[in-house]
């Protein structure tokens, strides 16, 4: 490898290190498979937390690739993996997380109320929000008045 | 000593197709941001397996399929990303 000539026990070595690594990968992508497949789909931020499992999958790639002897490909995944995450993530929270953004909820509140009657729960939520809000501002101005 | 090698190579095969199997029920999933993960993460098995099997059977130019596949998944996603995010 790069023109240096590698003695016969460290080339032995090598082979042990690769295979160790190559094991610790596979390992490590069979736990996350399993808690991917075991997430309850109805707990809230589940998408989230989908993302932070496949987290381990990326860091087990990033050792694949350095246990087949592939270290530009490892370098590569574990410079973009982030990226691709936060870009996941922020794409899922501007588009259809109704649970976090609070926009995307309004706007469904709004949409049904228009439609039909039976988001009466849902606008009484927001509603409810709403005064929460006000209550809380008005006893911060008191408190600045006094 | 190489069959250790190919032993852990063969076990990581069949770690990423049950990982596949795993990626392909969150690419099920309604939601346009699970399609997103699950093919982010099969491209990622995808392009893992393929130099596996190019490693084990002297296939050189499987590696070069995995670059592209790596690179431009990983790239399209974001793009990808960005647009849903904008054009919504």
């Amino acid at each position: 490898m790069f023109g240096i000539t590698i003695p016969s026990f460290v080339s032995g070595n090598i082979i042990w290190v690769q295979a160790i690594l190559l094991f610790i990968s596979a390992i490590l992508i069979i736990i996350a498979s399993v808690g991917i497949l075991r997430l309850d789909k109805n707990m809230p931020n589940v998408v989230y937390a989908r993302i932070h499992i496949l987290g381990i999958i990326d860091i087990a790639g990033v050792i694949g690739f350095l246990g087949l002897g592939q270290p530009l490909f490892a370098l590569i995944y574990l410079i973009l993996a982030p990226l691709l995450a936060h870009a996941m993530s922020n794409a899922y929270f501007h588009t259809e997380d109704d649970y976090n953004n609070s926009i995307i909820k309004n706007n469904d509140c709004e949409e049904l109320s228009s439609e039909s009657d039976l988001a009466a729960d849902c606008v009484n939520e927001f509603v409810e929000e709403e005064s929460e809000d006000i209550y809380s501002i008005s006893t911060l101005e008191i408190k600045e008045d006094e | 000593m190489m069959e250790i090698l190919l032993i852990s190579e063969c076990f990581l095969i069949i770690a990423l197709i049950i990982f596949l199997i795993a990626s392909l029920r969150i690419i099920s999933f309604k939601s346009v941001s699970m399609g997103l993960i699950g093919t982010s993460s099969a491209t990622l098995a995808i392009s893992l397996a393929l130099i596996a099997i190019g490693t084990m059977y002297g296939i050189g130019f499987f590696k070069d399929i995995a670059l592209a596949l790596l690179v431009l998944g990983i790239v399209g996603t974001i793009g990808f990303s960005v647009a849903l995010k904008k054009g919504d």
